[in-house]
């Protein structure tokens, strides 16, 4: 009888919490009033509850579910005027709002509009998101502002040094970093051998880079994720802007298709240092330029679905007399995003991406060509489910078809008979789900699942190899046959807990697979370098990273504070056998060994957010090391990229409203390398004796650029600045290659030679918009 | 030769950057590292040629010479026919022998022993491929690495800049050769390795360029083809893959060595082709 009694009190508590909780969902778009572009990461508030808001998404959508009742919506984000409305909850609803531009008071106000201490909450661990506008007076090499090299500037990213856009995250390979633009692919994201980045900053919105606990819609890579975000375009007005440098122009254009409804963006960019070799005789017939081209055009169908293509073309072309060599990447994403109702929101997405490069040699009897290729086609589906403000969850699929062509080689000269090499296909299937919980006001939890698959198909012959390297057996399998299925799950997962009003704590864990490897067998970041799929020979790479980070904010949010510290294991990592032969090799999985690595350090980062001074301090202390059989004699080792310290300081300030000063220093221990421990004769030539795998050091390196940008004229209509800069301010001597070789003089002899690349490169840019 | 071409590109698109890059003879301190054994081990079939090993020990990098001389070892040479040689020392550090004659086909054994630890090696000595002629190259008139032959007359007509060999590679995946010429009593240091890995059965038109020796004209030139054993190609590829050249790596290591035992070097069974030539 008691118990029926409790029963019965029990359910109608039940029945008075639903009657108290009819909830309705708000739910909308935010976008840049001037221009159209819907705004990331803008906050939505509910002022009379605590605790509930909603930020919106990588579309600007939102979706907030809240009783009944009237409430004060808070709209806000970094640089825009805060909106506060009141609302009357009494049905689900659809509310968009524009923001206004705050940014002619940029310079003198301190702006509060963000959710300051976002960084505290966000469950999320090892991220850093980079606003375009504020790299724009961070100095560069040629003048080029340049995303990927200011991302280098912050702790646990280190750069591949001078002449490499190649960058090493948290002890990763440069082929570990999986770079989406829009979505898709960039297989190289470098120009003219890595010293510019394919990123054109004018076309660029957002960018979002994942160091470690990425969440599970992303998969592919072991070490990071670069999640770049190209503009819509507005839809309001046209504009034109661009930039004159010494090395290279670019122009944009964009505006509305129809007004309010949509917009397209056209950027493009253009070196040319070899219009001045052409003045000269000796390099008139010297192509070297690279171009690059970013389309996207957008369309809203109605207010629950909306249409976006989006593309990039881009080229390098170097050129001599009798050698050419281009390469590129294109790649293009037709998207749907669909409201299907006011909690749930569809994304889907075609992509196509491809990387190719082509050398070409003449000689007077023959032509040779050496084509290389790597082309996907992706199909993406992602729903969000808004369940509550405290609940969401986020799931999908992802399917891609890899097609990868070795360089194969092939002449003008039909009696030459060229090794053939085979392309190879592959599938890479994903399944995945996650779940973004506030479990309590203080405790942030996102967990997920991704299951992943990757099929070798033929057609094709297929070989296994002895531990020499020799083939013992050959297979042969048709087209579509499969060869060879891997299945990985990969966890993920991260919680954030909120210690104090200014402190937090946050913990990650997080297993990536990588099916598709990058060989690189020189210094430099050749285009050349040649990718491989997983295949019988070649397992699948497998990273588990586990980190910690505490997260600091000192007064008032003006100043924040994180360390992170992380270790990661990596299996199946992959490296050449000593003097293994890599170009047109049809076995070159014979040519491979495979061992573990290992990777750990800690991060600081210090920065002052607001202000006319502002800027950072980075620092991080690691170690990353190798393991495999077959080097060094199965000791472990350091990798080449493993720097111990490693710090960068970025500064800004703003002198007035006309003038920015800025300079950024970096200092890292200098590459492990190998050098030779002894000297001896073979063939009547000097040989170098190598003792152990990268057992010494090159030296530090260290460098200071400064830049200082003057806005000329500034007004509704038209705005234009020149920036001026110097790279390696004071001439340091970087080390960029040590080589041993017998002195001319006394050829008993040995000299140790370095050859450093850049010192003093000033720049001057002019740039516009109207 | 690709890679010598990017090579010679990015170098050259550094040197035009209009930025100077630099050099400087910097100090770096090295460990030092207890001497090697090395062994350079050959058996020809060129009656001319005895047969020829040369013993020495490396030395420190920071040293005034650039190997020590290894004396009073024991040389062993055998071949699958039942022959058997000693190796004497003609002169310090280099034994040799003229009684047997190599013959293409045969497995060599060689076995060495220095101070009480012994080096052994195998290596089957390859068929001969014929060396039809040799083509003088006037100017490069080639792409970089691949040197095609072009008219006589062209560019400076007192020296020639490469020679082509001419020979036929046999169909079939497996052909190494390495070359060398000599004027007088120079020999040429370039390393000129051949594969037929990447073009199989065409008539050789890679060229090789001077180098230490001047191709002068009226100068006589012998150029020497030799074939070798993939064991060999491959330490020699190597070689090549720690120098500055075409097949530079960034982490350069010693090459496998065909010699057991740990010693350095290389044992190679080759059947050597040579042509003279007289420059005009």
């Amino acid at each position: 009888m008691r118990y029926l009694k409790h029963l019965f009190i029990f359910s109608l508590n039940i029945s008075s919490l639903f009657a108290q909780t009819e909830k309705f969902t708000i739910s909308g778009t935010v976008k840049d009033k001037k221009s159209g572009e819907t705004v990331i990461g803008a906050t939505v508030r509910v002022i009379e509850l605590k605790n509930v808001g909603a930020s919106t998404n990588e579309y600007g959508f939102y979706s907030i579910t809240i009783p009944q009742g009237n409430y004060t919506l808070e709209i806000s984000y970094l640089g825009f005027k805060k909106i506060s409305t009141a609302v009357t909850v009494d049905k689900n609803a659809s509310l968009n709002f524009s923001l206004e531009d705050n940014a002619s008071e940029l310079n003198e106000v301190v702006i509060t509009t963000e959710k300051k201490d976002a960084n505290l909450t966000n469950a999320q661990v090892g991220v850093e998101k980079l606003d375009v506008k504020e790299i724009s007076k961070i100095p560069v090499f040629a003048g080029e502002k340049d995303i990927i090299k200011t991302l280098q500037l912050t702790p646990g990213i280190k750069s591949g040094g001078d002449g490499n856009a190649g960058f090493y995250v948290r002890g990763g390979g440069a082929d570990q970093n999986l770079i989406l633009l829009d979505e898709a692919p960039v297989y190289n994201a470098s120009h003219l051998f890595g010293f510019f980045s394919t990123f054109n900053s004018d076309a660029i919105k957002d960018l979002t880079v994942y160091k470690g606990g990425m969440p599970s819609q992303y998969g592919g890579r072991l070490s990071s994720v670069l999640d770049i975000k190209m503009n819509d375009g507005n839809d309001q007005k046209y504009h034109v802007g661009g930039g004159i440098g010494i090395i290279s122009s670019k122009l944009n254009i964009e505006g509305p298709i129809v007004k309010d409804r949509g917009s397209f963006l056209i950027a493009a960019r253009r070196t040319y240092a070899d219009m001045f070799l052409k003045l000269s005789n000796n390099f008139k017939d010297t192509k070297l330029y690279f171009y690059d081209l970013n389309l996207k055009a957008n369309y809203r169908i109605n207010d629950k679905n909306r249409i976006f293509l989006s593309g990039y073309f881009g080229q390098d072309q170097i050129g001599l007399s009798s050698f050419g060599i281009n390469w590129g990447n294109a790649t293009a994403t037709l998207r749907w995003n669909s409201i299907i109702s006011p909690k749930f929101f569809s994304n889907t997405s075609l992509i196509y991406s491809n990387y190719n490069y082509k050398i070409a040699l003449s000689s007077s009897t023959s032509d040779i060509d050496i084509k290389s290729k790597i082309r996907d086609f992706n199909l993406k589906q992602d729903f969000t489910f808004l369940a509550n403000p405290k609940n969401k969850i986020r799931f999908g699929f992802n399917s891609i078809h890899h097609t990868v062509t070795p360089g194969q080689i092939s002449s003008s000269d039909a009696s030459l008979n060229f090794a053939q090499l085979q392309e190879r296909y592959a599938l890479e299937n994903a399944l995945y789900v996650s779940h973004e919980w506030n479990a309590t006001e203080k405790l942030n939890i996102i967990y997920g699942l991704r299951a992943t698959s990757f099929s070798l198909l033929g057609d094709g012959n297929f070989y296994s190899y002895n531990s020499s390297g020799d083939v013992i057996d050959t297979t042969h399998y048709n087209a579509n046959q499969i060869v060879k299925t891997y299945f990985n799950l990969e966890p993920r997962f991260s919680a954030s807990y909120v210690l104090g009003k200014t402190n937090s704590i946050k913990a990650v864990y997080a297993r990536n697979v990588q099916y598709l490897h990058l060989l690189s067998n020189s210094t430099t970041s050749n285009p050349t370098d040649l990718w491989i799929t997983s295949s019988q020979n070649v397992k699948p790479e497998i990273a588990d990273q586990v980190s910690l980070g505490y997260f600091q904010n000192f007064k008032d949010n003006l100043f924040e504070f994180s360390t992170e510290i992380y270790y990661k294991g990596m299996q199946n990592q992959i490296d050449y056998k000593n003097g293994a032969s890599t170009q047109a090799n049809d076995k070159v999985e014979g040519e491979l060994l495979f061992g573990k690595g290992r990777a750990y350090g800690i991060e600081f980062f210090l920065k002052k957010k607001y202000g006319r001074f502002n800027g950072w301090v980075g620092y991080t202390l690691s170690r990353t090391e190798r393991h495999i059989d077959g080097i060094n004699n199965g000791n472990w080792y350091a990798a080449k990229q493993d720097r111990t310290h490693d710090i960068s300081v970025v500064g800004i300030y703003d002198l007035n409203k006309k003038w920015a000063l800025s300079a950024s220093w970096v200092f890292s221990t200098g590459n492990a390398v190998t050098f030779p421990s002894g000297k001896y004769t073979v063939d009547g030539k000097v040989q170098y004796l190598y003792t152990e795998r990268n057992g010494y050091r090159m030296p530090n390196y260290h460098r200071l650029d400064i830049g200082v940008t003057w806005y000329k004229r500034k007004t509704e209509k038209f705005e234009s600045n020149w920036n001026f800069s110097i790279y390696n301010a004071y001439g340091r001597e970087n080390a960029y290659t040590i080589t041993f070789r017998q002195s001319e003089s006394d050829p008993q002899k040995t000299e140790i030679v370095k050859t450093s690349l850049f010192r003093w490169v000033p720049s001057i840019t002019y740039n516009f918009k109207f | 030769m690709t890679k010598k071409s990017i090579r010679k590109t990015f170098r050259f698109l550094v040197m035009i950057a209009l930025f100077a890059s630099c050099e400087k003879v910097i100090q770096v301190d090295l460990n030092s590292k207890d001497p090697q054994i090395v062994i350079e081990a050959e058996v020809t079939d060129d009656i001319s040629t005895p047969q020829t090993v040369k013993i020495t020990k490396s030395v420190n990098i920071s040293d005034g010479e650039t190997f020590s001389i290894v004396n009073g070892a024991s040389v062993i040479l055998n071949d699958n026919f039942g022959n058997n040689v000693t190796l004497t020392e003609t002169s310090p550090g280099i034994y040799q022998n003229s009684g047997l004659q190599g013959v293409p086909g045969r497995i060599y054994y060689l076995t060495i022993n220095v101070a009480g630890i012994t080096y052994t090696s195998v290596c089957e000595m390859p068929q001969s491929v014929q060396l039809d002629t040799i083509i003088v190259n006037h100017s490069s008139g080639g792409g970089p690495g691949g040197g095609g032959p072009s008219g006589p007359g062209n560019g400076n007509s007192n020296r020639a800049e490469s020679l082509t060999p001419v020979f036929q590679d046999p169909i079939g995946r497996g052909n190494y050769y390495k070359f060398k010429f000599q004027k007088d009593n120079e020999t040429s240091t370039s390393l000129f390795l051949f594969s037929d890995e990447v073009v199989d059965g065409g008539v050789n038109n890679r060229s090789l360029r001077a180098g230490n020796i001047s191709l002068n004209k009226e100068d006589t030139i012998r150029v020497i083809m030799m074939c070798i054993d993939k064991a060999v190609y491959k330490y020699f590829y190597g070689i090549s893959a720690n120098g500055n050249g075409p097949n530079a790596s960034a982490t350069p290591a010693n090459p496998v060595s065909n010699i057991t035992g740990g010693a350095l070097g290389y044992f190679s069974a080759y059947s050597a082709r040579t042509k003279s030539i007289k420059i005009e």
